[in-house]
């Protein structure tokens, strides 16, 4: 009977496609969804001496870490530096999107790219540039004194000032992307429409461009946002080992004090408020654009 | 038919998820060598069934046989059909003598075989200086030229044609059209050709294929088809027609008399009818405007509207309340709106719709 | 007058752009230029020029250590995402089933994981089954983040190709394999590219993860880069970060070239 066949002949198309899901889905199961599974798992069980562990179905970590006084300071630390960063990152980094959104210039592509394409250079590459540029005997210093700003070096390494300008810079080629990204309504025709109609540059910024550009903007700032909060490297080279975040707790916690539970707690919470985070933005972001 | 060679039986296709079939029972057998248009509007599921054919497209049930083998399940790839897109579907990585190549190929034929085939497809479509061309350096007309010429290379059972021309401008239709003809009669491959235009089905097919809601309406030769419609579908569909419905109110001398309301009674030409009421159908290039002898039918009205279109001109009458849309071959200054005229019509120029 | 407020506001929006540009590329500028400086104390501008940082590194045991251990992990971790991505870059365009969207899902979402949170979820997992330090803990590791991208370069390809290709190479006698190979893979060269490209220099310059899961033997360059920074800068790094940086421009070219550096790292 063809019918038969033929709704295996659909089978066979239902088979192909799983056929062809299953490496993707193996390896992506085994390089992260079991991992995030052990790791909530993981910080359910119970730490009862240094690095020892019984296993367990307890909240004892999370009150332990809700607790400790230190780490609701780490923890507001993290966020006012994410804070902080995003602030300074979407503001250096709005010219530079706005500017590539609407040039018209033959090296838009290059521009486009030397933007960007810090994105793909290692960030301990970039940290490491820092880290020469504003060390106390470093070019940034050498250049304040020799204009006679400052008589005494500044410290900007080793300190949560270096951490902030650092991963400003490390920040804006997201801020960027996701800024151009959301500026698709921002045209030049509108300004120029606007300008015709005898609005001046400034009223004009205020009144069409940047209203037009907020949701480019919040993706933006919702981008160094999450990445801030748990960036690792910059905060850990830049901070010398003095800058306490949530994401060095975790990693401190897990290589140092081999206390994985409540490494896993803390880590778990993170997701959390990333999650938290991603909600909120996408109500914000609603409301921006449904106006 | 006896000597069918392809022979669709019960076709039907529902999609996944979807209340109605798409193709519902399709019966249609193609005698060998013969050229065979779907004709419908769009929707009616003329791709549906032209990729069933093919074994792009999974029958839901029905039956499938080229030359009486089954073949409903047999994969594409070993249906030999020749398939040519809308879209013309070159492969744009390949130049063109490789396109053409590509079937040859996978039969596995002879290089110095292929080289000769590849030639001649392209010289039979008249582009045998473009074979090292790049794909994207065409035309439209030269792709589908192409396309149709990989698709015969390969000499296949039957030639499938999805709107072939309706990505190119009116006068490289019809020029195309004139190609595919010809190629189709020399090769004389059996050919199954959507469209919807149906001056190309009418200009090119031994017989269309009439489809309507995923149902075919009718078969026949296209002056059959257009001289006697079997349902108002038909009618309405192929060619513009006036159409009213009467009461029978006699029959005599195979001329049946019909009174249709604003009109009085109409005389048409027509074998018995069983029933009490009957719709009749007038062609408007067969509705006379002032008329130099006497017709079977004759009518007077006001002109709503007049449209000059060079070669003929669309008259719009109102005759007591009725709408009758003549055509005149031009004499001199159109009608103007409101003027009062005579129109008549011959009782073996109209045709009574079977119902 | 309007036009010299014209030229006063172009003047002025021309310098905030350039200097934000500078801010944003300064750190790579530097480093470029101090690892040519003869002056091991990182002076700035240098007052001599040399090329003895990059000979030292040639000779140094661990950074060559580490870049062949990146070097290795980078290809093995490339071709198995591009298995992997392009298998289920053609379920996903090719097929329609119910859970798609899931799964879709599914595959871009480890793009928004803290990598702390990650690489601390691989530790414990890897060390549960002994793979910590080794080359297979280390693909399972750098997988997660690469085959997204790989995903989403070739689906972007693959949209872009036209389906009817792939059905009349099947009319003209191809199996599905065949028609992959002859059709389909030649038509997503751009997106295996891009996407080759992406996932190694992802993997190449994954720190954080790797940093959880590395051990001896398998220590990756950013890995030595990281720990070395940690107590030291001196021009010998600076010269590794070129390098570094020279691979990161070779991915960025291709993948500009392949597709679009923007259109591949933009989210959505
Ligand atoms: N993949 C599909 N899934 C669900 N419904 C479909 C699918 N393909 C076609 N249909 C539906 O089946 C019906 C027939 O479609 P088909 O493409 O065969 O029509 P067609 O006669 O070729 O029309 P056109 O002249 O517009 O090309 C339509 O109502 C269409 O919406
Ligand atoms: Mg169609």
């Amino acid at each position: 009977m063809p019918t038969s066949s033929r709704s295996s002949e659909g089978g066979t198309r239902r088979a192909a496609a799983a056929a062809l899901l299953t490496p993707g889905l193996l390896a992506l199961g085994v390089s992260f969804v079991v991992p995030l599974v052990w790791l909530a798992r993981m910080s359910l069980n119970r730490t009862v001496g240094p690095a020892e562990l019984q296993p367990d179905v307890s909240l004892s970590s999370y009150v332990d870490v809700l607790t400790d006084g230190f780490m609701w300071e780490v923890a507001w630390h993290t966020l006012w530096l994410g804070v902080l960063v995003t602030v300074l990152a979407v503001a250096v980094s709005y010219p530079i999107a706005l500017f590539l959104a609407r040039t018209r210039s033959r090296l838009r592509g290059l521009l486009m790219a030397l933007a960007i394409a810090p994105l793909l250079t290692s960030s301990v590459v970039r940290t490491f540039g820092w880290l020469i540029l504003l060390s106390d005997d470093g070019i940034v210093n050498s250049a304040l004194s020799t204009l006679g700003i400052i008589g005494e070096p500044l410290t900007l390494t080793n300190n949560v000032t270096g951490v902030v300008i650092a991963l400003v810079e490390i920040m804006m080629p997201y801020a960027i992307l996701a800024m151009i990204a959301g500026f698709g309504r921002v045209s030049k025709d509108l300004e120029d429409a606007a300008g015709s109609l005898g609005a001046g540059r400034l009223r004009c910024f205020v009144r069409i461009t940047f209203p037009l550009s907020l949701p480019g903007v919040l993706t933006g700032a919702l981008m160094v946002f999450v990445l801030t909060v748990s960036a690792f490297i910059t905060p850990r080279l830049m901070g010398g080992g003095r800058v306490f975040v949530i994401a060095t707790e975790i990693y401190d916690q897990a290589t140092t004090t081999l206390d994985w539970p409540r490494a896993s707690a803390l880590a778990v919470l993170l997701l959390l408020l990333f999650g938290v985070f991603l909600v909120l933005y996408q109500r914000l972001f609603r409301m921006v654009e449904g106006r | 038919m006896e000597d069918a060679y392809l022979a669709l039986s019960k076709l039907t296709k529902t999609y996944p998820n979807q209340p109605r079939s798409a193709v519902h029972d399709v019966d249609i057998d193609v005698a060998r060598g013969e050229f065979i248009s779907l004709l419908g509007p769009s929707g009616c599921g003329k791709t549906t069934t032209l990729r069933m054919i093919a074994g792009l497209i999974a029958p839901t049930s029905g039956h499938i046989r080229v030359g009486g083998t089954d073949i409903t399940n047999r994969p594409v790839h070993k249906r030999d059909m020749g398939l040519v897109f809308q879209s013309y579907a070159l492969f744009p990585h390949m130049s063109v003598g490789e396109n053409v190549d590509f079937g040859l190929q996978m039969r596995r034929v002879a290089k110095s075989e292929r080289r000769r085939r590849v030639a001649d497809a392209l010289d039979m479509v008249h582009l045998a200086h473009l074979a090292n061309r790049r794909v994207s350096q065409l035309s439209g007309g030269q792709a589908q030229r192409i396309a149709l010429a990989r698709a015969l290379v390969v000499e296949p059972t039957v030639l499938l044609l999805d709107e072939p021309l309706s990505n190119l401008d009116a006068k490289l239709r019809e020029e195309l059209r004139v190609e595919i003809r010809r190629i189709q009669q020399e090769t004389g491959i059996t050919t199954v050709f959507v469209t919807h235009d149906q001056d190309e089905a009418l200009a090119m097919s031994d017989r269309l294929v009439v489809m309507s809601e995923g149902r075919v309406e009718q078969v026949g030769e296209p002056w059959a088809v257009y001289e006697t419609p079997e349902n108002r579908f038909v009618a309405d569909f192929i060619g513009r027609t006036n159409m009213f419905d009467g009461r029978v109110a006699g029959q005599s001398d195979g001329v049946l008399r019909l009174e249709v309301d604003g009109l009085g009674t109409l005389s048409v030409r027509a074998a018995r009818t069983g029933g009490a009421t009957a719709t009749v159908m007038v062609r408007p290039h067969r509705v006379r405007i002032d008329p130099a002898e006497r017709t079977a039918n004759e009518l007077k009205g006001r002109v709503v509207q007049s449209s000059y279109l060079g070669d003929v001109e669309s008259v719009v009458i109102d005759v007591n309340g009725t709408r009758v849309t003549a055509e005149r071959t031009h004499s001199g200054r159109p009608l103007t709106a409101g003027a009062t005229v005579a129109l008549g019509w011959g009782d073996a120029d109209a045709y009574v719709i079977p119902q | 007058m309007r036009s010299l407020s014209e030229l006063i506001y172009r003047t002025l929006a021309g310098i905030v752009v350039v200097c934000s540009y500078l801010f944003l590329l300064a750190p790579l500028l530097v480093v470029f230029v101090l690892s040519f400086g003869a002056s091991p104390n990182l002076e700035f501008p240098p007052k001599d020029w040399t090329l003895r940082w990059y000979a030292d590194l040639a000779a140094n045991g661990e950074f060559l250590e580490g870049l062949r251990v990146s070097l290795l992990l980078g290809l093995i971790v490339t071709v198995v995402s591009l298995v992997a991505g392009v298998t289920a870059a053609l379920a996903l365009t090719r097929h329609r089933f119910r859970g798609r969207d899931a799964v879709i899902g599914l595959f871009t979402s480890p793009l928004l994981l803290p990598s702390v949170v990650l690489g601390l979820a691989l530790l414990l997992v890897l060390g549960q089954v002994g793979l910590v330090g080794t080359y297979p803990g280390l693909v399972v590791a750098h997988l997660g983040l690469t085959i997204p991208y790989v995903v989403r370069t070739v689906m972007m390809s693959l949209e872009a190709v036209d389906p009817s290709c792939e059905q009349a190479a099947r009319t003209l006698g191809a199996g599905p394999v065949t028609t992959f190979r002859r059709i389909t893979l030649p038509l997503i060269t751009p997106g295996l590219v891009a996407g080759a490209a992406l996932s190694f220099i992802i993997s190449f310059d994954e720190a954080v993860v790797s940093l959880f899961v590395v051990g001896t033997g398998t220590t990756t360059l950013p890995v030595v880069v990281f720990r070395y920074v940690s107590n030291n800068t001196d021009p010998q790094v600076a010269a590794l970060s070129v390098v570094l940086i020279v691979f990161s421009l070779a991915a960025v070219a291709l993948i500009e070239r392949a597709l679009g550096l923007k259109r591949v790292l933009s989210k959505g």
